[in-house]
């Protein structure tokens, strides 16, 4: 099983090295610990964690701050580590960027579950994205294709819709160019029928 | 730049879910000043422009004048593309006048304005593109810029990646985003130097695209981790960042500097214009390098320009004619640094140009070997002088020149001239680590 790869940045050595070791001995990998939020947002660009866990108090940006930049690039999952009187000042993280948070004093259990779990909940949500992003590419496409279709059916009124679709189809094929881009050309006025039966 | 009505500008205010805008201007030295205005109050602002405080300001009023308004330019209106989708960020640059509606003299860009409505009295237009260097640095654990770059840092790399590069195609798309057409970006020669160039444009957009670039490139760098800075010379014995201003006037839509007849295909006018720089350039340099750093930079061995010649074949003059002719034919100043206000740098340097195209200055012979190899005795006997070699230098010639104050205005020449020589009364009288360092153990 692979290792998971887990960035801290939690303003002082002491508290680095106590999450390290529970970390270490857990089997996660621990590729980073710092003190600085700068020190951690050079780190996290070129290293990408699997999972960073922030303290919302370091020495030269709030922890808000450095989630935030974390969040609104979508690097990686957040666990952040609060106060029980700053947690107020999370409430919009956690509704607005999927910021998890754990409530310092925390056992070692609570720390390993919260991070089950947002492992967990992260990969769903991926693999939730990538589903999307494949089904509104297919609409796009659709749309596309029927809209071309329509154009070419009002301009051919004695074609049929099976011979229009099917000089689309060929062309596509014929070019080795996607359907949805010969379609994008037929919109643009730049293909009519005579000449996609001609491709 | 955008062609924006008053209601176009509230359109996009509430489509894009815009919470703020920040009015920005700059002050005489260089440095981007904003007041931030809620979007409820943009249809009053657009209407009468904002009311500030002038005198809380560096160099713009005494108490007795100190209420300024803000006039907004529309054209530069642009929603901050880094900000978060929702309560989004967009900023309009303004120019500042008096209560009376009278164009406040100590504003940067009504000066600028001036000096190009005297180009446009004789037909002409100017055309800057600027090549802008920066470093980018660590920051410490505190937060504060080092001057040690990521390539040094102790981090555990398990591969040494250059988070520089990142960084700036990350500034490039967001310049991009912003309307900016990028020519070329790549890194420098020195370590952690960077160099992102933009295409030509008007005088005016191109000093507001600067003032707009470099918040974009601190902005972005912070948002890495890192710290980019501006200052000419921050590490000795490396290069310096200078900011080479590719300059042209056109008349009638044509290029004014190429003349195909010519053997270098110039026209008079470009060569009447490099006469009138080389002869003021010296008097100009308090503003086109301001920093007692920037006299740093401008040392032998740097490719950086220390002698007053120019030449269309040497690649480190003060003045170089690169290559390209047609449209593209040009005159590059090359002493600028990026500290300078870009406002007040091109002002002066298309006063000077102008008025050797007024009085028909003819340039000295190109100087096409290599200067630097040059002893002082054959330079003097060329009659090659040099830049200014330190900022009191620079303001000892400003002072002399009478182009300079009549450019600037009384108000911001004296302002201006006092708080250099102040600054470098400052740097003369503390005493440096280098002081120390050689002196201390000896005597």
């Amino acid at each position: 099983m692979n290792s998971v790869r887990i960035s801290l940045v939690t303003g002082n050595d002491e508290t680095n090295e106590k999450l390290s070791a529970i970390l270490s001995s857990e089997g996660y990998s621990v590729i980073g610990s710092h003190v600085s939020g700068g020190d951690a947002l050079r780190m996290v660009r070129a290293h990408v964690p699997d999972l960073i866990m922030i303290n919302y108090n370091l020495p030269d940006m709030t922890g808000r701050e450095l989630a935030s930049i974390i969040c609104a690039d979508n690097i990686c999952p957040v666990v952040m580590l609060v106060a029980s009187n700053e947690r107020v000042y999370c409430e919009d993280l956690v509704d607005e960027m999927n910021v998890v948070i754990i409530e310092k004093p925390m056992t070692k259990l609570q720390i390993l579950n919260t991070i089950d779990i947002t492992l967990q909940q992260a990969k769903l949500i991926k693999a939730l994205e990538s589903k999307i992003t494949k089904l509104s590419d297919s609409l796009e496409s659709r749309k596309v294709i029927d809209r071309a279709k329509s154009i070419l059916i009002l301009s051919n009124p004695d074609a049929s819709e099976e011979e229009i679709y099917s000089a689309m189809r060929t062309a596509s094929m014929n070019q080795r160019m996607p359907l949805k881009r010969i379609g994008e050309l037929v919109i643009d006025g730049k293909l009519d029928m005579k000449t996609l039966s001609a491709m | 730049m955008a062609n924006y009505t008053k209601q176009e500008i509230i359109d996009l205010v509430k489509d894009n879910d815009v919470k703020f805008i920040r009015l920005q201007f700059t002050d005489m030295f260089g440095i981007l000043k904003n007041v931030a205005i809620p979007s409820s109050q943009l249809n009053r602002v657009l209407n009468s422009g904002c009311m500030f405080d002038g005198s809380s300001i560096d160099g713009f009023a005494r108490i007795e004048e100190s209420d300024m308004q803000l006039v907004p330019d529309l054209n530069t209106f642009v929603i901050f593309p880094w900000r978060p989708q929702q309560g989004r960020v967009a900023r309009i640059i303004c120019d500042v006048e008096k209560t009376d509606g009278t164009a406040f003299e100590g504003c940067p860009r009504h000066i600028l304005k001036k000096v190009l409505k005297d180009a446009a009295d004789m037909g002409y237009t100017l055309n800057v593109g600027p090549e802008c260097e920066f470093f980018l640095f660590a920051t410490d654990a505190e937060g504060a810029p080092t001057t040690i770059t990521h390539d040094e840092g102790g981090y555990f790399d398990m591969a040494p990646v250059d988070r520089g590069e990142d960084c700036r195609r990350e500034i490039v798309l967001t310049l991009e985003n912003m309307g900016f057409e990028i020519e070329a970006s790549h890194h420098e020669v020195a370590q952690g130097q960077h160099e992102i160039d933009f295409k030509y444009d008007d005088a005016l957009t191109t000093a507001d695209n600067i003032m707009t670039f470099k918040l974009v490139v601190k902005t972005i760098a912070q948002k890495h981790g890192l710290y980019a800075t501006f200052m000419p010379k921050p590490i000795f014995g490396i290069n310096g960042s200078g900011m080479h201003a590719n300059q042209s006037l056109s008349k009638n839509g044509v290029n004014a500097f190429f003349d195909e007849t010519d053997a270098l295909q110039l026209s008079a006018d470009a060569y009447s214009y490099i006469a009138g720089l080389m002869q003021n350039v010296k008097s100009i340099a308090a503003v086109t390098n301001p920093l007692v750093n920037s006299y740093k930079r401008l040392v032998p061995g740097y490719e950086a320009p220390v002698y007053i010649a120019w030449s269309a074949k040497n690649r480190s003059p003060l003045i170089r004619i690169p290559a390209a002719r047609g449209a593209g034919t040009r005159v590059e100043l090359r002493c600028p640094d990026p500290s300078c206000n870009p406002y007040l740098a091109l002002a002066l340097m298309l006063a000077a140009g102008l008025k050797g195209i007024k009085e028909k200055l003819t340039p000295p012979e190109a100087v096409n070997k290599n200067i630097f190899a040059m002893t002082a005795e054959e330079r003097a006997a060329e009659g090659i002088e040099n830049l200014p070699g330190s900022l009191m230098e620079a303001v000892d010639e400003m002072k002399a020149n009478p182009l300079v104050r009549e450019v600037l205005g009384d108000h911001v020449f004296e302002l201006y001239t006092a708080e250099k020589e102040h600054e470098w009364n400052q740097y003369r009288l503390t005493v440096h680590q280098w002081e120390l360092d050689n002196y201390l153990a000896k005597f």
